[in-house]
């Protein structure tokens, strides 16, 4: 039986008008009162609870009751002596104490059976609610904490439960002073303060990664050695005791009372404070505290404040500002504006609006230390779980790792989420799930034998789809997850799956947004497998289900820039383009919401790259220019999205066939990615590859060659050799290689693209047609017409049903097919290819294109070859040729020009990306 | 909300030391409860005894408290902390369930008065997020063992209202305990 505080407050002061009155007094006054129903059989609870003549607790003094509970616990451990030096506590023996607090003693400690030297510090508990039963969960949760080893972090090395009951630590010993303390007797000044404070956020950042949790950070938790390295101690310590406290509470939830011995109430987040799940965010908070302490020297809660917390007060109470204060260790002028915004967003009292993670709050330290803008400054907003995800898909630089911080961005923000909803037992059901991930990804236990992430996520997505302990809701979380993670791989047709079940499985009262959402992930997997009809279904849908002029959301907003990017890809790029345009007359409403600038920037981002498309490059740059003025506002330079601003750039710039800028752009993003993911991200991959493109253009065929060597290594490292990016990687390379006239080399990577193709089926059916194209090339080249013209309708068999038959790729194809057919001197099969080709390319491209004058003048040869004088002049007379164009033609197939140079523009420092040169 | 901000507008801001008092007064009233136990085995417990005792070894400790009020209120907090701990342990240990008692059994008595401590503390969770205050008044009296004018005072309210309250929480804390 619940009551709401104002309905209580209605209830109380009656009570207190009834309470002194007689039952007859009390009938008559009730009568003259309407109250309702609630507020009635309240009132008359507490006033019977009032009359009775039963016993109340309350009445009874807690003397004996004390003496019960106090007196009852024989079989309970005894308090730590203050002296327990010699003691053995399993391979340790206890030495002399460092430190005792209320609710541990760390002493000095070393190796008990001499097995080798080692100094170590343990740290006794208190005896808490520990049954032998449990110790061997308390093992369990140790050894999560013992996987944290970082300089950064004092590591736990041992521990159990003493057979006194006493539940030990066993930690690596510091020889230190504590953070507050250093910059006190070093007298750091603020840069130094913030460097080393950044070194912290390294430490922590780790420990998320492997899904722990500090939980109780503060200047006496984090020591400084000689060498000025800063050391975490006691991580996780705070969240293990709490998880076993909570299991001993049964239906008794504990709210306050408890988690004041367990953290400290001077830097807990308020959320801790109020006795909710551990997450990250408690140590953005704590870090907040310490960046706070360390600029101010005060806390940021005074005594009184903290008085209050301790009462059960309000904790929310605000934190003075760091240039606020009337006494602080710097001069408020660098307090005020970047150090002031970021403690106010480390410190926010709502964790919705914290930093999401230690990685931002770390970057803005940077971007003050060097002068950027810090996002802080810009008010941080909720976004959905996926663009967050969007944002944190990628992961840091080390090579084999790629995956685990791939995995760990996610595992962390996933928790986190859950614990944001303080559901704590999905957060502990996504913990486990994520941590089954992590041992089968672990490079380090699996030297042997390297999981790869593609069959990682797929025994994943099995198990998911097999388990039924897990519930619905979280089931959904997790397997868009995995889809958003298959996506970034590139594994498009698992995420294509993954989806679709979830459309399937979508209530009938889902809404309109959650169906569009899904409609919109589809459409976009369908893009990216190149079956553009049905991915337009999809977005057709999507967008008709949350049409932006009824209401202006995310969703609509991103509907409506996959239809346009379909639309693109159906050479409809005017289409695209008013749809886009159209979309910016909502401007102001796009504004309003939450990651609004990120919207219109991206929207004006995507038209740029559609007036480039349409020819409109002076267009395209200028809007382009403006999508990177809202991304100014909220990202840094260093930022995902800028990088692919720049990829953007180079797109518009090659379109316009001026290959120095666009060489320069990608050259620019592919900088960025490799700064901001590391070598071994695809996104990194991707943009080199956009780099090699443009040097392709400019005829620097070797380097462009050196560049995806380099690709295909890392997407084999990172994907094996069964791996569709693997595969297109090697094609890249093959067709550069047949630039240079490395046929048979070229034609060895092709050969095992193909093979690759062919084990991934119709999946793979565009680029299968692609690569077998290139490969009838390869053997014209190599002068095995007979086979090339074989492979060659091959290709085209498969293009006809995929692309279709007006498309100009396949026409091209057909030209080739043509050729082919008339060095073998079959003229008629010639003749009707090219026949096609050329009509077709005309409807398509027009008659100014290279690609149909060339497909003419090869018609035209076939003509004079097979002397049909009348087909000849009827041809050049409607194309404009005359027999000067067929001479000149036919001497540069018999003499081709010597390779043109390397036209690269100086200077361009390509060193970074082609460092091995064939 | 009130009485505690009054009641910490009496301590002087930035005093820093007070912020580790909490896990240390803890410990002292355990220190001293086990002990009077170890002492008295056949005895009843004076809990206002202990917490006096805690309070003069205290007093003359390295932690500065500012009165003697404060003192109480944090106390008493620390009081209902440290026998909802005994209970929640003693429920971990024996879980038979009460109605299963058979008569004379210690180990039933124990079962009641933790199940009883902890529904208490339960229905002084929910009555801190309607009336703070009176959790506090509560907390002095029953846990800390004051009467009911030295809660008035501790609280900075006065004894009549204190008197009002009083019956509130404690008709209050009977109905949630029932239901």
């Amino acid at each position: 039986m619940l009551i709401d505080a104002a309905s209580w407050n209605r209830v109380s002061k009656l009570f207190d008008q009834f309470a002194t009155l007689t039952p007859a007094q009390r009938q008559q006054q009730l009568a003259d009162l309407e109250l309702d129903a609630a507020t009635s059989t309240w009132l008359q609870k507490l006033l019977a609870a009032h009359d009775s003549s039963d016993t109340r607790l309350l009445d009874q003094t807690l003397n004996q009751m004390a003496a019960d509970l106090i007196g009852a616990q024989h079989a309970d451990a005894g308090e730590i002596p203050a002296q327990i030096s010699g003691q053995l506590l399993g391979h340790w023996r206890v030495g002399d104490a460092i430190a005792r607090g209320a609710m541990a003693a760390v002493f000095h400690g070393e190796r008990a059976d001499g097995a080798y030297e080692q100094h170590v510090a343990i740290k006794l508990l208190q005896p808490g609610p520990y049954r032998h039963s449990e110790s061997e969960q308390l093992r369990e949760e140790l050894r999560l904490l013992a996987r944290l080893e970082h300089p950064g972090i004092a590591r736990l090395i041992d521990g159990g439960i003493s057979t006194q009951g006493w539940p030990y630590l066993v930690m690596e010993y510091v020889d230190g002073v504590h953070i507050d303390q250093w910059c006190a007797e070093q007298k750091l000044d603020r840069r130094q303060r913030l460097q080393l404070l950044l070194k912290v956020c390294d430490a922590v950042r780790y420990a998320h990664s492997k899904l722990v949790v500090h939980a109780d950070l503060k200047p006496s938790n984090v020591l400084v050695n000689r060498d000025g390295e800063p050391k975490l101690v006691d991580f996780g310590i705070a969240s293990l005791l709490r998880e076993h406290q909570r299991d001993h509470q049964d239906s008794h939830a504990d709210v306050q009372t408890g988690l004041l011995l367990r953290c400290t109430p001077a830097y807990a987040a308020p959320e801790q404070l109020r006795g909710e799940p551990v997450s990250t965010s408690n140590d953005v908070f704590g870090l907040g505290a310490l960046l706070y302490e360390l600029l101010t020297g005060a806390r940021i809660r005074d005594g009184r404040t903290v008085t209050a917390l301790l009462l059960g007060q309000d904790p929310d109470a605000s934190i003075i500002m760091p240039s606020q204060r009337q006494h602080t260790l710097l001069p408020a002028g660098e307090l005020r504006g970047d150090l002031d915004a970021i403690c106010r967003c480390a410190l926010a009292a709502d964790p919705q609006q914290r930093y999401r993670a230690v990685d931002p709050l770390r970057q803005d330290l940077l971007n003050h230390l060097q002068h950027y803008p810090v996002s802080a400054r810009t008010p941080a907003k909720s976004y959905l779980l996926s663009r967050w995800l969007y944002r944190h898909r990628l992961g840091a630089a080390a090579a084999s790792a790629v995956m685990i911080s791939l995995l760990a961005g996610l595992t962390v923000s996933i928790r986190q989420t859950e614990l944001a909803n303080a559901n704590a037992r999905r957060a502990q059901a996504v913990q486990t799930f994520l941590l089954d991930i992590f041992d089968a990804a672990d490079p380090v236990a699996n030297q042997q034998n390297p999981v790869l992430v593609n069959d990682l996520l797929r025994q994943q997505q099995e198990k998911l789809r097999m388990s039924t302990t897990t519930e619905p809701l979280l089931q959904q979380e997790l397997r868009r997850t995995l889809a958003s993670l298959q996506n970034n791989l590139g594994n498009h047709a698992d995420a294509l799956n993954i989806y679709q079940n979830l459309l399937a499985e979508l209530p009938a009262d889902a809404s309109p947004e959650q169906r569009a959402d899904l409609h919109n992930l589809i459409a976009g997997q369908y893009e990216r497998l190149g079956q553009l009809q049905t991915a337009l279904e999809h977005a057709e849908t999507a967008t008709e289900l949350v049409p932006l002029a009824d209401k202006v959301s995310d969703t609509s907003v991103q509907a409506l820039r996959t239809l346009a990017s379909i639309h693109s890809e159906l050479r409809d790029n005017e289409t695209a383009t008013d749809s886009l345009e159209q979309a910016l007359q909502y401007r102001d409403a796009i504004l309003a919401l939450d990651n609004g600038k990120a919207l219109l920037g991206s929207l004006l981002a995507d038209l740029s790259e559609k007036y480039g498309m349409l020819g409109d490059t002076d267009k395209a740059l200028t809007t382009l220019a403006e999508a990177r003025q809202w991304y100014a506002q909220i990202y840094p330079e260093m930022h995902p999205e800028q990088a692919q601003t720049d990829a953007r750039e180079a797109g518009i710039q090659r379109a316009a066939g001026d290959f120095s800028q666009a060489a320069a752009a990608s050259l620019r993003a592919a900088r960025k990615s490799r700064q901001l993911f590391g070598a071994m991200h695809t996104q990194s991959l991707r943009d080199e590859t956009a780099l090699a493109v443009d040097l392709a253009y400019l005829k620097c065929y070797d380097k462009a060659v050196a560049i995806y060597q380099q690709t295909v290594a890392r997407y084999r490292e990172l994907f094996g050799e069964n791996n569709l990016l693997y595969a297109n990687a090697l094609l890249n390379l093959a067709s550069m290689r047949r630039k240079l006239d490395d046929h048979t080399a070229a034609l060895e990577d092709i050969n095992n693209t193909l093979s690759i193709y062919a084990r991934h089926g119709e999946q793979a059916t565009d680029m299968q047609a692609y690569a077998l194209s290139i490969k009838a090339q390869l053997l014209f080249a190599l002068d095995d017409s007979q086979q090339a013209l074989q492979i060659n309708t091959e290709a085209l068999d498969l293009m006809r049903a995929t692309v279709g038959e007006h498309h100009p790729q396949y026409l091209r194809v057909m030209v080739s097919q043509g050729h082919l057919a008339a060095r073998l001197q079959q003229w008629e099969l010639a003749e009707q290819h090219l026949r096609t080709a050329y009509d077709g390319l005309l409807q398509a491209l027009g008659p100014e294109s290279t690609f149909t004058r060339d497909a003419a003048i090869k018609l035209a040869q076939v003509y004079q070859s097979s002397s049909d004088e009348t087909a000849l002049q009827a041809l050049l007379t409607k194309t404009g040729l005359n027999h000067d164009d067929l001479a000149t033609a036919q001497a540069s197939t018999e003499n081709p020009q010597p390779r043109s140079q390397c036209s690269l523009p100086e200077p361009f420092d390509l060193s970074e990306f082609a460092l091995t040169s064939s | 909300m009130a009485t505690a901000v009054r009641l910490a507008a009496s301590i002087p801001a930035d005093n820093r030391d007070m912020l580790e008092q909490f896990p240390e007064l803890y410990s002292t009233l355990r220190h001293i409860a086990r002990r009077e136990r170890r002492r008295n085995p056949s005895d009843t417990m004076n809990t206002t005894v202990v917490v006096n005792e805690a309070w003069l070894k205290l007093k003359h400790s390295s932690m500065q408290w500012q009165d003697e009020q404060h003192y109480l209120a944090t106390a008493a907090l620390a009081m209902r902390q440290l026998l909802v701990d005994y209970a929640r342990r003693s429920a971990a240990t024996k879980r038979t369930r009460v109605d299963d008692c058979p008569l004379f059994n210690n180990d039933c008595e124990l079962n009641k008065t933790s199940s009883s401590i902890l529904a208490l503390d339960q229905a002084l969770q929910q009555l801190e997020q309607l009336e703070p205050r009176l959790t506090r008044l509560v907390e002095l009296r029953f846990f800390a063992g004051l009467t009911l004018p030295e809660s008035a005072r501790c609280l900075g309210i006065s004894p009549r209202t204190a008197n009002r309250e009083w019956s509130r929480a404690r008709a209050f804390i009977q109905t949630a305990m029932q239901s």
